[in-house]
């Protein structure tokens, strides 16, 4: 299955630029540039030249791989040596030709050598099924890791569409109703943007500073509701109790907005 | 609220990693910080600038702190586990406001946090800043042992994976590879004395008056250690044998004080 002349090599100064091309022609800037990269291994408290891999078929650079080690905690104050490893690229006209099964043994075993318990790869669950699990008999971890998401740089552009709605609803007579006696102060929580507090007045809607006004109405809209805003105003109709009852739209204080109408 | 911002200065870093290894206690899965290797990844590797370290002090005690790589990710975030829940969430909600500042300043497009699922107080908090929680089960750790008897060795010794003081006996698990690539050690003994277990490689060993035997192969004794398969369900799919007298409750007892115990928390920092 290996093609004939095929080798493992270690790092050697100035092999950088060979090993950052294979990972860059199969994974773009996924890896950062050649100094991010350089920065990671080559200097590295405690890098081995064997940290480093790559494997040639004849005279081509035709695939990395890469380790780290460090101490994985498993419990209070329980710590094993462990691998970390990553950076596993096949240039593509040499996939399917166990380079990186070649690559990973000849890791493990060094590894085995230097004292280390335990390999540890992060990898998409996709990959791993794949690769990892198939290929190498590794297990995949299930992990609490939650991941929270926000726009920066849209934010300040949601902030004035708010606003625009706040006062074009401000001049229909269910809104003049609303504000007749008192300002009414909207916050809008749009899942994965800066909350947004709008004060709908008499003559004038305006944004108000996170912190500048106590809200009389919350309106939280999750991801899922503001995709299922879109289409015909029946689809919109129909989707609407849905996402109500799957928590996607939630809408506090409409006591006061009640009471403000009758 | 006496609550102020600074920016990491030299000598920060114990503290820091002081305050992070409290706040996640609770948590597996991570690596071990030390001054040397949190100044590689912070500093060198992902070239953090000291301005986006931000430190809350409060009441002049160091109760959190933020790390925002260049890109918007947050690699390190920890809030003082020991404060009130009012003070703990005002505290969190500042420092992630100020982390927001950073960001912008970086001209950066998202923030974007990897926090524990079961941090309360961190998860109400970014949800009321407007932050899309997303399952993030489709990337994690893979992970393979290299050295079992390293490995069982160092779990066993652990006080909270103790074997029964009753226990003297020689036990023998045979680990063929399995669906390994490599697989350097095919046989491991286990040597329990009232209890306490020394464990070695037997590969090249043939152990005598053992007690009891196990076959297993590696597979099954990773998915068994780290607790994605029971031994009632190893015995009944014939992955995992027992002999030399040894019942399926022994076997049991040995197998439960294997298990890596807890919840699996890595943070963007560690990731390869």
């Amino acid at each position: 299955m290996l093609p004939p002349d095929t080798r493992v090599v270690d790092y050697e100064p100035g092999s950088d630029q060979e090993y950052w091309d294979i990972l860059h022609a199969c994974f773009g800037n996924v890896y950062g540039d050649l100094e991010f990269w350089r920065r990671k291994q080559v200097h590295r408290p405690g890098f081995d030249p064997r940290d480093v891999k790559r494997v040639y078929v004849g005279q081509v650079p035709a695939a990395c791989y890469a380790a780290s080690t460090a101490s994985l905690c498993l419990g209070r104050e329980l710590f094993v040596p462990a691998s970390i490893e990553g950076e596993v690229a096949v240039l593509p006209e040499f996939r399917g030709k166990g380079l990186t099964l070649l690559a990973h043994a000849a890791m493990g075993e060094e590894l085995y050598a230097r004292g280390l318990a335990l390999r540890v790869g992060f990898a998409a669950r996709a990959l791993h099924a794949r690769f990892y699990r198939r290929r190498f008999g590794h297990v995949a971890i299930p992990t609490a890791n939650t991941r929270y998401r926000k726009k920066l740089r849209e934010s300040a552009q949601l902030a004035q569409v708010a606003l625009a709605c706040a006062d074009s609803f401000r001049r229909r007579p269910l809104a003049r109703r609303l504000v007749r006696r008192a300002p009414l102060t909207v916050l809008l929580r749009f899942q994965g943007y800066s909350p947004v507090m709008v004060r709908l007045e008499q003559d004038s809607a305006r944004l108000l500073a996170p912190r500048e006004g106590v809200p009389d109405v919350i309106l939280s809209l999750a991801n899922q509701a503001v995709r299922a805003a879109s289409g015909s105003w029946k689809a919109r109709l129909a989707r609407f109790p849905l996402c109500v009852m799957r928590g996607q739209v939630r809408l506090r204080g409409m006591t006061g907005v009640v009471r403000r109408l009758v | 609220v006496d609550l102020s911002f600074r920016q990491f200065a030299e000598g920060d870093e114990s503290a820091l990693i002081e305050l992070w290894n409290r706040a996640h206690a609770q948590y597996v899965g991570h690596f071990r910080k030390t001054v040397e290797r949190w100044r590689w990844i912070i500093l060198q590797w992902h070239d953090v600038a000291p301005s986006s370290i931000v430190i809350a002090m409060l009441a002049g005690r160091m109760s959190a702190y933020g790390v925002l790589d260049n890109d918007g990710t947050v690699l390190e975030f920890a809030v003082e586990p020991e404060l009130e829940p009012e003070q703990k969430r005002a505290v969190c909600t500042a420092l992630v406001e100020k982390l927001e500042e950073r960001g912008r300043a970086l001209r950066c497009e998202t923030l974007s946090f990897v926090a524990p699922a079961f941090d309360r107080t961190v998860e109400v908090v970014l949800e009321e800043e407007g932050y899309l929680a997303e399952s993030f089960s489709h990337f994690g750790p893979s992970l393979g042992i290299l050295n079992p008897a390293l490995l069982m060795g160092a779990v066993l010794a652990h006080p909270d994976h103790g074997l029964p003081e009753s226990w003297t006996r020689r036990i023998v698990i045979d680990t063929p590879p399995g669906g390994y690539l490599v697989s350097p050690q095919s046989r491991t003994l286990i040597d329990v004395d009232h209890g306490r277990a020394t464990v070695v490689d037997a590969s090249s060993a043939v152990p005598e008056n053992v007690s009891w035997r196990f076959e297993v192969d590696m597979t099954t004794l990773t998915d068994l250690i780290f607790g994605l398969t029971s031994l009632h369900e190893a015995v009944r799919k014939g992955r995992l044998t027992l002999a030399g007298g040894c019942t399926k409750s022994d076997a049991n007892t040995l197998f439960s004080a294997l298990i890596v115990k807890g919840d699996w928390y890595t943070p963007p920092s560690d990731w390869f």
